[in-house]
C-alpha cells in the first residue's frame, strides 16, 4: 500500500482507536466514584467507540483488492478455529482443576492467534504490504 | 492453474507494479498470480485478458 493510502487509513482509524483507549482509561479511573448510571454511560460509550473502530476496519477491507480480502478471510477463519480451541482447552483445564486460568486471558489468546494466523497467511501468499 | 501473465507482462516491458496499477490491484496480487500461489477471480481474469488483448483461455490454462 502506498504512503498516501496508509495516511488516509490512519486518519480514519486512529480517532476511533484513541477514543476506545481514552474511554476505557476514564472508565477504569472513575469506576469507583461513579453510580450505576455513570458506569452504564461509560460502557455504552466504550461499545459505540468499538463499533466505530470495527466499521473503519470493515470499510478498509472493502477497499482492498481480492487477494488481500482472501488473506484476511483465511486469517480470520484460522484464528477463530485456533482461539476457540485454545480457549475451550483452557476452560476445561480450569473446570477439571488442572490449571487456574483467568477469563482475562481470552482476549490475549484471540489477539495472539489472529496475529499468528495473519503472519502464516501472509507468508503463504508472500503478501507483505502493510495494509 | 498455470498462466502466462509473467511472459505477457515481459513482452509489454511492464513491471509488476505497472501491471498492478493498470488492473487496480496490489503488486502482491500480481506476484501471487504469476507464481501460481493465487488464481484470480473471474472478473480479474477477464480484465487481464482484455488488457493483453487475448482470449482468456490463451492466458490461463487449467493444467492437469
Amino acid at each position: 500500500m502506498r504512503n498516501g493510502e496508509i495516511w488516509r487509513y490512519l486518519r480514519r482509524a486512529l480517532p476511533a482507536m484513541l477514543l476506545i483507549i481514552v474511554v476505557a482509561a476514564l472508565m477504569l479511573h472513575f469506576r469507583k466514584s461513579l453510580g450505576p448510571f455513570g458506569r452504564s454511560g461509560f460502557l455504552v460509550a466504550l461499545m459505540l467507540s468499538y463499533v466505530w473502530a470495527g466499521w473503519v476496519e470493515f470499510s478498509q477491507l472493502r477497499r482492498c483488492d481480492e487477494l488481500r480480502r482472501r488473506l484476511e478471510l483465511e486469517a480470520m477463519m484460522l484464528s477463530f478455529i485456533v482461539a476457540t480451541g485454545v480457549i475451550l482447552g483452557l476452560f476445561f483445564a480450569n473446570a477439571l482443576k488442572l490449571l487456574a486460568v483467568s477469563f482475562a486471558a481470552a482476549p490475549f489468546v484471540m489477539v495472539g492467534s489472529y496475529v499468528a494466523c495473519q503472519l502464516w497467511t501472509r507468508l503463504r501468499y508472500r503478501y507483505w504490504a502493510l495494509l | 492453474m498455470n498462466n502466462h501473465v509473467r511472459e505477457l507482462r515481459g513482452e509489454q516491458g511492464w513491471s509488476q507494479a505497472d501491471l498492478a496499477e493498470r488492473l487496480e490491484v496490489s503488486r502482491q496480487t500480481i506476484n501471487a498470480i504469476e507464481t501460481g500461489k493465487y488464481d484470480p477471480s473471474l472478473p480479474l481474469a477477464f480484465k487481464i485478458a482484455k488488457l493483453f488483448g487475448r482470449p482468456i483461455e490463451s492466458i490461463f490454462d487449467p493444467g492437469e
